[in-house]
């Protein structure tokens, strides 16, 4: 038989909520699938959309973005903006012919442990489902 | 100067941060074994139903621990001592006190919560924080808990030893006993909090006997997402999901066992109500109440958006079926009895202060306090928060700036504290592994990190072994470290001052316990070591703030903070744009509690005009604000000035009825609440009548909030008007009397003299007909019928408008009201969004004098505490500008919430004023060329460590 697809998926998760929903999730012992890798941002709002086009560049099969609910972000307004940079990146990277299920957006407070797991797997499942990107050129990004 | 905080709550850190901030040292003892008292188990708040527990900590210091509350609370300035009670107090400031230690069971400095005595622990018991179901007798309250130890349950602890055997640092102690310590302090803030009701005494409601009753806290709990159930919705007795849940509220307030509003009760249970809808929609919400008190800012809004039923009856009984369903009898509107069945019934159990023996305490429990300042109690010892009274987190958090003021004017600020990292030229990197007692198979990772040549230390126990640890890593010559090993949150409070550059792996919570693989750990690993190895340092900034405040108008909130500010050596500049100082004070001649306004406005008015430290300009146009926290310049009728900060005291005004409103304007005889003081004095009211019409101008279409003091400003007067003239009548015309907390004393005190109160409801206005002498007609909703009463004068209850016109243009965010917008509802209630300008009184919102000087002093003492510190300095995780790809597009300056970011006109570039930067990223976000960047987690560490992936 076929070895499943395992996809790597990239999770950025904001400090305030949903990477202490991560913590609390561990906590409570929650088991969730480990195919999302986290990086921990201060904030959604700080996830140029770059990252998330070079992700997609890069071959990560999926891309996770999670942060505060609306009205709780730690910094005001950073999770607003994340979801309509979000929003447009997602209709962008369509029209390119990226699966919307690789792109995933989700509010996870610190206290919804459950919630964090739970979305760990539906994102797991949705970019599994997506199944393996087609690897671009793989290239160095010049910075500076 | 030691202060001691009783009480860990919201009032008590809040208090504690303060004082700490500003240079002072805190003991803060907590009596139970697990700190943040009643805030812990309460997931979101109203009214905007968000978390914000991270909100709670200061804007600028170093060394403040930067997370959610729930998670970590330390500053170097305050020691937290849980599980610690006051036996004694002696003497008034110094004060020695006695202190008595609770046995833990648990040595907090070994334990590393490995939670292997947890998973060995044979015994279950109650859980107490959940108010549902079981934990262990070796226990934490709540996950993530501070402190970060276990305690044991004695009550349910066998002591059969089976955890003392597990543990892998010996931190468990059986045998601990009680242990007593005297200590000296200089002062002393009580924030203990309240206690709750016991609702079991209210027999007819079934508390307790049936299993489907609830309180509203512990509802809370059954709505959380770390609750009992993870948040999904059971009730107790069988595990169903209710379809119908019925809010009575008042259990245990305004009744003959605790006569007083309990305060937040209406308020808390709206919230359940909008929790409720939020996440279990198709659950039906019924509420029974008295009176709906949502008299704070945004609360009647937030009433307006409350999806459920409302019934404004008492409920006499409930009874149990076979099923567990709870049949609710009560009147309805029309005089009909109802009979009503509901799967779950939650009581908003009232609530009073708790009692300490440590200050004076009138026979409720309520404290006696120096009249306009009530934080002061005779004694000299402050009081805050619930422990002076039930209170919602707002005016807790105010109240606990206001008595941290007392100490904060007395202190001299504390040294920098600088312990900035070293760094190398060619970045030298290790890692310390750590196996948490052995609970975790490091071995794995251990391997790999040795056969790449990297320096390894593994590790037992990182959490406790700090010294150790540091010397490692000094003799191993690293200037960066990776700590594999459990959460930030547990590493951050040990390591954040030690001087080292390090990045947290965290494999324990993210990773093994959560289902982890190898690949996964090492992802984690790997990703911290290359964000090292990229991660541009830079050493933090600092310049030292002007000492000098500009305070925005001259009514009672601004004076007040100006002789607090003057008198502890900043220069203040009073800005009014009237004449006369004093604002609508000078229209108020007694308080609800009897003292006298007019007296202690000329004392103040005096005290401002002779202080050395404060210059009054009366007529002046404020017209710009640029700059920041501690360097403002602002330009006042056309000349600019520095500033360190800035305080918006603009008050606000009495809202003018329109012509015909009510009569106004038709009769002589129809005049305002705030004129009525006047004729109260003046004229022989000797057997007249008087209708008094609530909510003229507040709580309408047009007006959309309450105006918080109307309804106790007529009691005010009514009483007044009954003591001077007995045999006068009195009616007040009103839709919900706001006659909250200890107010409600009042309410009843109106009702015992005579005075009627008549219900109507909003589009069943009273009608005042002006023609043939003044006659006043209202459907009564008890009598069911319609009463014309024939007046003497009608006096309306005119609202409180905004008045902060001059505000607009000039840098001030404004709600939709028209008041000015708070960086916080709930946690930074006095402060603006832009750090450094902060707002109180009626700009802010409508309340009563003694509130709105709290606010006063409460801005006082956070202005001190900023403004006094020597340097104010950077933090290091902030966004810079390459200037080389910058096109001044100015993305990044529209975005910044916190306004740290300007265009350089000459040069077309954004540059960052570093001290305000929270480091939130936002900008780095949205700049298109990627010329905005954040020093910590910047383009470089991020894409290295995306290369993982």
């Amino acid at each position: 038989m076929e070895k499943e697809f395992d996809p790597k998926i990239v999770a950025f998760l904001c400090n305030w909520c949903s990477y202490a929903g991560a913590d609390l999730a561990g906590v409570s012992r929650l088991q969730y699938p480990p195919n999302p890798e986290v990086i921990r941002v201060p904030c959604s709002g700080r996830v140029n959309p770059f990252y998330i086009l070079r992700a997609i560049y890069e071959g990560i099969d999926g891309v996770w973005v999670s942060g505060c609910h609306p009205g709780d972000c730690h910094y005001q307004t950073g999770n607003y903006y994340a979801r309509r940079r979000f929003y447009l990146i997602k209709n962008l990277l369509e029209f390119a012919g990226i699966d919307r299920e690789r792109l995933n957006f989700s509010w996870v407070s610190a206290s919804e442990a459950g919630k964090f797991a739970e979305t760990a797997k539906k994102v797991t499942e949705r970019v599994k489902k997506a199944g393996p990107i087609d690897k671009l050129v793989k290239e160095r990004y010049l910075n500076d | 100067m030691k202060t001691l905080v009783i009480g860990s709550g919201i009032a008590g850190i809040t208090a504690s941060l303060d004082i700490a901030e500003a240079g002072g040292d805190v003991i803060l003892i907590e009596k139970e074994h697990f700190a943040t008292g009643t805030l812990a188990s309460l997931d979101r708040q109203f009214p905007n139903d968000a978390c914000g527990f991270c909100q709670v900590y200061p804007f600028t210091g170093d060394g403040v621990a930067q997370y959610c509350i729930r998670r970590v609370f330390t500053h170097p300035g305050i020691e937290v001592r849980t599980g610690t009670e006051v036996v004694s107090i002696e003497g008034e400031g110094p004060y020695t006190v006695k202190l008595r230690r609770k046995p833990r069971g648990v040595v907090i400095e070994k334990c590393i919560s490995c939670r292997k005595c947890e998973d060995v622990c044979p015994v279950e018991a109650e859980d107490s924080f959940n108010r549902f179901g079981k934990r262990k007798a070796i226990y934490t309250d709540y996950p993530m808990p501070f402190p970060q130890s276990y305690a044991i349950d004695w009550e349910a602890c066998t002591k059969c030893g089976e955890c003392v055997k597990v543990c892998p640092t010996d931190a468990i102690d059986l045998n601990m006993v009680e242990g007593e310590e005297v200590i000296e302090v200089d002062r002393i803030i009580t924030t203990t909090g309240f206690e709750e009701v016991d609702p079991s005494l209210i027999k007819e409601y079934g508390y307790q006997r049936f299993k489907n009753v609830l309180t509203g806290l512990e509802f809370e709990r059954l709505l959380s997402f770390f609750g009992p159930t993870l948040g999904e919705l059971k009730r107790p007795s069988d595990g169903k999901k209710p379809e119908r849940i019925a809010f009575l509220q008042c259990v245990g307030s305004r009744d003959i066992r605790n006569p007083l509003c309990s305060y937040t009760c209406c308020m808390y249970a709206l919230k359940e109500m909008h929790l409720l809808k939020r996440f279990h929609p198709d659950v039906e919400a019924v509420m029974f109440y008295m009176d709906i008190r949502a008299f704070g800012k945004g609360y009647y809004k937030y009433f307006l958006e409350t999806d459920g039923k409302f019934i404004p009856q008492r409920v006499a009984g409930i009874e149990e079926d076979e099923n567990g369903n709870l049949i609710l009898k009560y009147e309805d509107e029309n005089g009909r009895f109802i009979t009503d069945v509901f799967d779950m019934v939650v009581l908003a159990t009232g609530q009073k202060p708790s009692k300490d023996s440590v200050i004076e305490r009138d026979e409720l429990g309520y404290p006696v306090t120096e009249p306009f300042v009530n934080v002061k109690t005779r004694n000299g010892i402050l009081v805050a928060g619930s422990s002076g009274g039930p209170k919602d987190i707002a005016d807790a958090v105010i109240e606990a700036h206001s008595a941290a003021l007392e100490v904060v004017k007395d202190l001299t600020p504390r040294t920098m504290f600088r312990n900035e990292p070293e760094v190398f030229e060619e970045p030298s990197i290790g890692v310390v592994l750590c196996d948490c007692g052995g609970t975790m198979d490091v071995s794995g990772l251990e391997e790999r990190l040795g056969s790449k040549g990297t320096p390894v230390l593994k590790v037992s126990d990182l959490c406790i072994n700090r010294e150790p640890v540091l010397q490692w890593i000094k003799e191993n010559k690293l200037d960066r470290v990776v700590f594999a090993a459990c959460a930030p949150s547990f590493l951050d409070p040990v390591f954040m001052d030690s001087g080292i550059n390090y990045e947290v792996a965290d494999i324990r919570e993210g990773g093994l316990w959560g289902g982890s693989d190898e690949n996964a750990l090492n992802f984690r690993v790997d990703a911290a070591f290359r964000m090292l190895e990229n991660r541009m340092y830079t050493p933090s900034e600092d310049f030292e703030p002007a000492k000098k405040v500009l305070v925005v108008g001259g009514g009672i909130t601004g004076m007040v903070a100006s002789l607090e500010l003057a008198d502890a050596g900043l220069d203040v500049v009073l800005v009014e744009k009237r004449e006369q100082l004093g604002g609508n004070a000078n229209r108020i001649k007694k308080l609800l509690t009897g003292e006298n306004v007019q007296d202690f406005l000329n004392s103040l008015i005096e005290r401002v005009k002779s202080h050395e430290h404060i210059e009054v300009r009366t007529g002046e146009n404020l017209q710009e604000i640029k700059g920041s926290l501690g360097n403002f310049t602002v330009r006042i009728s056309g000349a600019e000035e520095r500033f360190g900060a800035v305080l918006i005291a603009t008050g606000g005004k009495e809202y003018k009825p329109g012509d015909g409103e009510y009569g106004f304007g038709r009769s002589e005889r129809v005049i305002s609440q705030m004129d009525f003081e006047d004729v109260i004095e003046k004229e022989d009211l000797k057997s007249k009548t008087i209708v008094m019409i609530q909510c003229v101008g507040s709580r309408n279409d047009e007006h959309p909030w309450c105006s918080r003091v109307c309804c106790t400003d007529a009691i005010k007067n009514a009483l007044r008007v009954k003591e001077k003239f007995p045999d006068a009548d009195v009616f007040i015309l009103y839709r919900d009397i706001m006659a909250y907390g200890r107010k409600e004393a009042f309410y009843t005190r109106a009702r015992e003299k005579g005075v009627i109160f008549l219900r109507f409801t909003k589009g069943n206005e009273p009608v005042v007909e002006t023609e043939n002498g003044l006659r006043v007609k209202i459907f009564d909703t008890v009598l069911r019928e319609e009463v014309a009463i024939d007046a003497d004068f009608v006096i309306l209850s005119t609202g409180i408008v905004p008045d902060n016109d001059v505000l607009r243009g000039i840098g001030i965010e404004l709600t939709e009201e028209g008041f000015v917008k708070e960086a916080n509802v709930k946690f930074k209630p006095l402060e603006t969004p832009r750090p450094g300008i902060y707002t109180a009184g009626l700009a802010h919102s409508p309340r009563d004098i003694p509130e709105s000087i709290a606010q006063a002093r409460g801005v006082a003492s956070q202005i001190i505490g900023v403004l006094k510190k020597e340097r104010i300095v950077s933090k290091r995780q902030i966004s810079y500008t390459k200037e080389r790809k910058c096109a001044g597009c100015g993305f990044c300056i529209d975005v910044c919430p916190y306004d740290a970011r300007y265009l350089d006109e000459e040069r077309k570039v954004a540059v960052v004023y570093p001290h305000i930067c929270q480091g939130c990223g936002t900008c780095a976000g949205i700049c298109p060329s990627g010329a905005a960047d954040m020093k910590e987690m910047g383009y470089r560490e991020m894409f290295s460590v995306m290369d993982l992936v």
